[in-house]
């Protein structure tokens, strides 16, 4: 097959970062035992402790890249791959042994434990991105549906001689992890079930929500700040004259960390804009000033579901502050005022 | 590619981000797939080809070619590896840019 050495690099690294990571997903007997405990089955992000109990000493198969094909664990997803096809209505007659599909499959199963309950960490950030594309409208069986209706630019054509790119490669795998915890082991899988995509994506709730947010908003600007110094020192940054350097650094900061917070947000999935869920540099009126007056300010990041502000600043702010005193007027927010590491630390303002 | 930036405020942060980005490195992105990764030829694809957000801010259109030419210029000088060049140009494209812009109505 031509595209032999592609497939084979590609999953070796890929095994490589299971070993590593050695991050694990229990499912199958672990969620019998949660079962009858109660609890929700063991979680891809948490239940490290779980993890530990179950984990056992592998055998040593170092210089495995995978299940053979025939093995019961490529048979097993394989399975799936079929009532997935069946379901969705769609053809059955794509080749279910084509190298890449069987590739991708591989690249699902930790080749530690072969189909022993458990998969590989692309597995798990694969199914956690499926979060974002699960719809409210899609019922189950889900896997199917999706799939049906992604069917013709997610999976890899039906040709022998097709060498498929890495984009038709990680669909592939995608749609597989997609019908492996779909469609064998059902919609609860721990932390990472696929459950319907509210407004704020695959978060729960909108506090959720704004605690993430959070979190890059302070790794943006950790970021952001790092590149202006040295843009500043370089000289490949200059202030414009008559703008003092440090307003002029505020000013790029915010503008850098503004990009990259809306980038972040869009690949959530989630809504920005003047009445979205999440608002990003928009205009926050003053609803009992006099009608015509429009008084306004501009919080970096308001969430009203979670009545929260977040606000980028590189000198402190407090409550004494009157744009931190207006947003609480004007919105009732509690407000989080993020700084760069590098200027001191982030705090809730207090009032 | 670069779908938020959807309007103008968001065309002149991504500018910023470009400017810094470009002087020091593209910091990969965990939350974004490789191929959506931002690298110095995507950035400035994406600032040619959204230009049309902010041309129609321009109080004279006439100036569109002159920013388009800047635009240019800067990614030249970024390719040739003149990254001071390049920052100025590109900081020079940005305040033409907004001196040029109408107030949002």
């Amino acid at each position: 097959m031509g595209s032999g050495p592609r497939w084979r690099s590609d999953r070796e690294s890929r095994t490589d970062r299971a070993r590593r990571t050695r991050r694990r997903l229990t499912i199958g007997s672990s969620k019998e035992s949660n079962h009858r405990s109660g609890r929700p089955a063991v979680s891809g992000r948490v239940g490290v402790a779980a993890r530990t109990r179950r984990r056992r000493s592998p055998p040593d198969r170092s210089d495995s890249v995978g299940p053979p094909h025939g093995s019961p664990a490529v048979n097993a997803i394989k399975g799936a791959f079929r009532q997935g096809f069946a379901a969705a209505g769609a053809s059955a007659d794509r080749d279910i042994n084509h190298p890449g599909i069987v590739s991708s499959i591989q690249n699902l199963i930790d080749p530690l434990h072969p189909f022993e309950g458990f998969l590989t960490e692309p597995a798990i950030s694969l199914a956690d991105s499926l979060q974002k594309v699960w719809r409210p409208d899609l019922d189950e069986p889900y896997a199917a549906q999706a799939l049906a209706e992604n069917n013709a630019a997610h999976w890899i054509p039906f040709d022998p001689q097709h060498v498929p790119s890495a984009a038709e490669q990680r669909a592939t795998e995608r749609d597989l992890a997609l019908l492996v915890l779909g469609h064998r082991f059902g919609p609860q899988v721990g932390e990472i079930s696929v459950r319907p995509a509210g407004p704020f994506g695959r978060f729960k709730s909108a506090e959720d929500f704004e605690l993430e947010a959070y979190r890059q908003l302070q790794r943006f600007h950790n970021e952001a700040f790092a590149k202006i110094e040295q843009s500043i020192r370089t000289g490949s940054l200059t202030p414009p004259p008559g703008l003092p350097q440090p307003l002029f650094f505020g000013k790029e900061l915010d503008a850098a960390v503004r990009n990259q917070f809306r980038e972040w947000v869009r690949s959530e999935g989630i809504e920005e804009g003047p009445t979205g869920v999440v608002r990003i540099n928009r205009r926050l009126y003053d609803q009992t000033a006099a009608p015509g007056a429009k008084r306004y300010r501009q919080p970096d990041v308001y969430v009203p579901q979670a009545n929260s502000i977040l606000e980028g600043t590189m000198a402190p702010k407090s409550w004494r502050t009157p744009q931190i005193r207006d947003y609480r007027a004007f919105s009732g927010a509690n407000t989080t005022v993020v700084r760069p590491q590098a200027r001191g630390t982030s705090y809730g303002v207090v009032q | 590619m670069h779908e938020h930036v959807s309007h103008f405020e968001a065309y002149v942060d991504f500018i910023s981000y470009v400017l810094i980005s470009a002087a020091t490195e593209f910091t990969p992105q965990t939350f974004l797939p490789p191929e959506e990764q931002t690298n110095l030829e995507n950035a400035f694809q994406t600032l040619f080809n959204k230009f049309p957000l902010v041309a129609r801010r321009l109080r004279t259109p006439a100036a569109a070619p002159e920013l388009k030419r800047l635009l240019q210029s800067s990614l030249e000088a970024y390719r040739s590896g003149d990254v001071l060049r390049g920052g100025h140009i590109l900081q020079e494209f940005r305040a033409d840019l907004l001196a040029q812009a109408t107030h949002r109505g």
